[in-house]
């Protein structure tokens, strides 16, 4: 089903019964910042009602609260009328609200029945009934339509069918209001239409669904109301009428400009424009296999370009980042920079050659957290002049210019020059290792998920600073989940499936379905 | 050398494997549900020396057997709250569990018996006679010859793989190895689990270490277990944290040491060291040339902090 057709099924179904759930007045802060700020929710029974915001405007912990697993510092939780309070999520299930997190809370190891039947397993002759709990929850798999087989191991599954053996699970432990954290985040396109299904098909068969997402579309195809939070706040507030999810109508546009306004408080700005002066090779892989799931596969990034690599989360993209990089080590096929093989190298060696690096998991990659912000900046050319003299002296006074530069030219927010990065905020953090990779003038830039966790108005900046880097002829290595992010920056996309190319073409050439294919490795 | 290979290199195998076995699957189910037992040496030695002190106290190896079982749960239950309520290093607990046990087995021997370095012996557990087994062809002689503990030992591969993956105890016990977390929130109470399965896992460890002083040798000496301990968490990383595979590791290691014994005997010419050190060697062996990934629990070592 597509995501249009969707919305249309939506559209013919909405009608306005009590509220299954009334937040008011709910207040949460942190450490003084005020993360909700007195917000008021209705949700509708039998809707689908989504919460839009930035990172950080406080849709994560209005639904926490509404879930039990903080407790607010004010405000109250009705649900069917009723006055509630939660000291833990299991009573907000008790009373019929689940919900499905980012990092699922599935164990790998077992099969979908085991995983759904933890804690309150059936029971014959005082062993466990496995074929007893394998159909019961076939059998609810099949009442939702939900495509899943109860006996497979959940390791096993794609990251799609993962997320419905989650929504499985909370609909086997009672829930009737479901909320969904970002389930598009790890999906892709085929998958996020499968989602948005089975987000329909729970609506049917009268499910309340929060959907808390960045994305405006995902929005205005989904839901049927919709709140825009900025800042711990409610800043808009409005049901989405049949005609205004019609796409590419003036209707839609219009919705989507006064969401995104409202999101944002601004409107958003132009991504960076494209142009077309690839120059010579910078960056060639012939063959390149790690003897494990990488490989073999050819790749050539051209100085001033950005080749995005897009693909489901898991099927190659970080072992080919950490092979370029020189921290997995290659059993086949040559990496050449600029023409000299450096498959054997050391990864200071390529460093130094013009490599650089924005790792896509920061704290294990690029900083450290109890090291000082100055300490930090210069990791990667700490061992080079002007930082260091004679080989081994550090020049702090060189290093702490750079620093302030870092900071300055990439607008790091920070406490004090003396903080440590772990005082910085998860943005501001990427900012600084954006900002240090950038500054190295390189050849070669690997930017792995160089905007997860930004808010909008980061990541524009980020996405500014690859293409300055493009038009200053580097070459941009830019792998990432988020599609629209790759299909927004790159001149060249090529899409990974089980740690090969599955598909490669330029960004102008093709759309959302042949790389989602691609992708998923359905159809054409 | 044909005096080596024969059917009595296989019944002692079984012998000297049965230790392993029940400290290995001590082991375990310690680490299904998350938490390292490197402390099964301690408790096999703890084990051992209650065995016999009970025995030679009381008079009845039933009751030296049960002392032994009670001293693992003890010793067990100390692991459990070093590692899961205080949540230490699971490593430096158990090494210290392990430290303490060979220091002070060894001091006890002489306040019990007054000398040092070994106990007097004591009463063995006998050969169960079942009848017209010993007509059975091959496996008569085998099965002829074994203990009560010899046949709880070969009942405990089938009993732990069925407590493991066939009740919803054992559903919970994994899930705690595999993800506290997600366990929690369902409602399985990750600390009474590991609790419970460290506590059982003591209780196999001991009831090891009660075999090797009470069905082989009939007495206790310093440092009886000889690193067994070790050696039976080997098999257990060996067979990748699953039943049936930790019972052939536990019974190859048992064959290499029958085999090393009975080349000694035979005076087969190899240095008396090497052959000594030949069941540590087929382990060392096995756990480097052992290839796979994502075998053990997903969540073990990891402390689960109750929120």
């Amino acid at each position: 089903m597509t995501l249009d057709a969707v919305s249309a099924d939506l559209a013919a179904g909405a009608g306005a019964p009590a509220p299954a759930v009334r937040l008011r007045g709910i207040s949460k802060s942190y450490r003084g910042v005020r993360a909700n700020d007195a917000i008021d929710l209705d949700l509708r029974a039998g809707s689908v009602h989504g919460l839009l915001g930035e990172n950080g405007a406080g849709k994560s912990t209005l639904v926490k609260i509404l879930f039990g697993l903080i407790q607010p510092d004010a405000g109250t939780i009705e649900v069917a009328g009723t006055l509630r309070r939660w000291r833990s999520p299991r009573d907000a299930l008790a009373a019929g609200i689940g919900m499905v997190q980012q990092h699922f809370s599935l164990i790998a190891d077992f099969s979908v029945a085991e995983n759904l039947v933890l804690g309150a397993e059936p029971r014959r002759h005082g062993l466990l009934d496995r074929r007893r709990a394998e159909r019961e929850v076939q059998a609810l798999a099949d009442r939702y339509g939900f495509r899943l087989d109860a006996s497979r191991r959940v390791g096993e599954l794609a990251v799609g069918a993962r997320q419905r053996v989650e929504i499985l699970k909370a609909l086997h432990r009672g829930a009737s209001t479901l909320i969904l954290d970002e389930p598009t985040a790890a999906l892709a396109p085929q998958e996020v239409d499968e989602l948005f299904g089975v987000v329909a098909e729970l609506r049917a068969q009268g499910c309340t669904i929060v959907l808390i997402t960045h994305k405006l579309a995902e929005i205005v195809a989904m839901c049927d109301d919709v709140t825009v939070l900025r800042d711990g706040a409610v800043v808009g507030e409005r049901t989405i009428a049949a005609h205004e999810r019609e796409p590419g109508s003036a209707a839609r546009d219009a919705l989507e400009a006064e969401l995104a306004i409202a999101m944002v408080g601004r409107s958003l700005p132009d991504p960076p424009s494209r142009q077309h002066s690839a120059g010579v090779t910078v960056l060639e892989l012939r063959g390149v296999a790690d003897g494990h799931g990488l490989g073999p596969l050819d790749l050539v990034v051209r100085s001033g370009e950005i080749v995005g690599v897009a693909g489901v989360e898991g099927n190659g993209q970080t072992e080919l980042i950490e092979a370029i990089v020189g921290v997995r080590r290659v059993r086949a096929g040559r990496i050449e920079l600029d023409g000299t093989d450096v498959s054997r190298w050391s990864v200071r060696r390529r460093l130094a050659a013009g490599l650089a690096h924005i790792a896509e998991d920061r704290h294990a990659g690029a900083v450290a957290l109890d090291m000082p912000l100055v300490d930090n900046c210069v990791l990667g050319s700490h061992d080079r002049p002007p930082f260091t003299r004679q080989r081994v002296r550090l020049v702090r006074r060189e290093m702490t210019r750079f620093t302030r530069e870092v900071i300055a030219h990439h607008q790091v927010r920070v406490p004090s020059l003396d903080a440590t990065v772990g005082q910085l905020s998860g943005g501001n953090q990427q900012k600084l290792v954006v900002g240090r990779e950038v500054s190295r003038a390189p050849r070669l830039l690997v930017a792995a998920q160089p905007t997860r966790g930004l808010d909008v108005g980061a990541t524009a900046f980020v996405h500014g600073e690859l293409a300055a880097l493009r038009a200053a002829g580097c070459a941009v290595l830019l792998v990432s989940l988020d599609l629209t992010e790759v299909m927004a920056l790159s001149d060249r996309i090529v899409v990974m499936r089980d740690g090969a190319i599955a598909g490669e073409a330029r960004a102008e050439d093709t759309d959302v379905i042949q790389l989602g294919s691609w992708m998923t490795g359905a159809g054409g | 050398m044909a005096d080596v290979f024969s059917i009595n290199l296989v019944v002692s195998g079984i012998y000297l494997s049965m230790p392993l076995i029940l400290a290995a699957f001590g082991g375990l189910l310690s680490e299904r549900s998350g938490v390292i037992n490197m402390a099964l040496e301690g408790e096999m030695l703890f084990g051992a020396f209650s065995a016999v002190a009970f025995t030679w106290w009381l008079g009845s190896p039933w009751l030296g057997l049960l002392a032994a079982l009670m001293t693992g749960a003890l010793i067990g239950a100390i692991h459990a709250w070093l590692s899961v309520t205080l949540r230490a290093n699971q490593i430096v607990a158990a090494t210290a569990i392990n430290l303490i046990a060979s220091g002070l087995t060894a001091a006890l021997i002489e306040t019990v018996w007054g000398k040092p370095g070994v106990s007097p012996s004591v009463r063995k557990f006998g050969i169960v006679h079942i009848p017209l087994a010993g007509h059975l062809p091959f496996l008569g002689r085998i099965v002829e010859r074994l203990t009560v503990l010899d046949w709880a030992g070969l009942l405990l591969a089938p009993i732990v793989w069925i407590v493991l993956f066939r009740t919803s105890f054992g559903l919970r016990l994994r899930s705690c190895g595999e993800g506290p977390e997600a366990a929690a929130s369902v409602g399985v109470a990750v600390i009474s689990v590991r609790y419970r399965a460290v506590i059982l896992s003591g209780m196999l460890a001991a009831a090891g270490g009660a075999y090797l002083s009470l069905a082989q040798v009939g007495v206790f000496q310093r440092n009886i277990t000889g690193g067994r301990g070790y050696l039976a968490l080997a098999a257990m990383i060996f067979g990748k944290w699953r039943p049936v595979p930790v019972l052939g590791a536990c019974l190859l290691f048992g064959l290499a040491d029958a085999f090393q014994f009975r080349a000694q005997v035979a005076g087969v010419n190899l240095p008396h060291d090497l052959l000594l050190a030949l069941p540590y060697l087929v382990a060392l062996v096995a756990l480097a040339t052992f290839v796979g990934r994502a075998s053990a629990p997903a969540a073990i070592g990891k402390h689960f902090i109750k929120d």
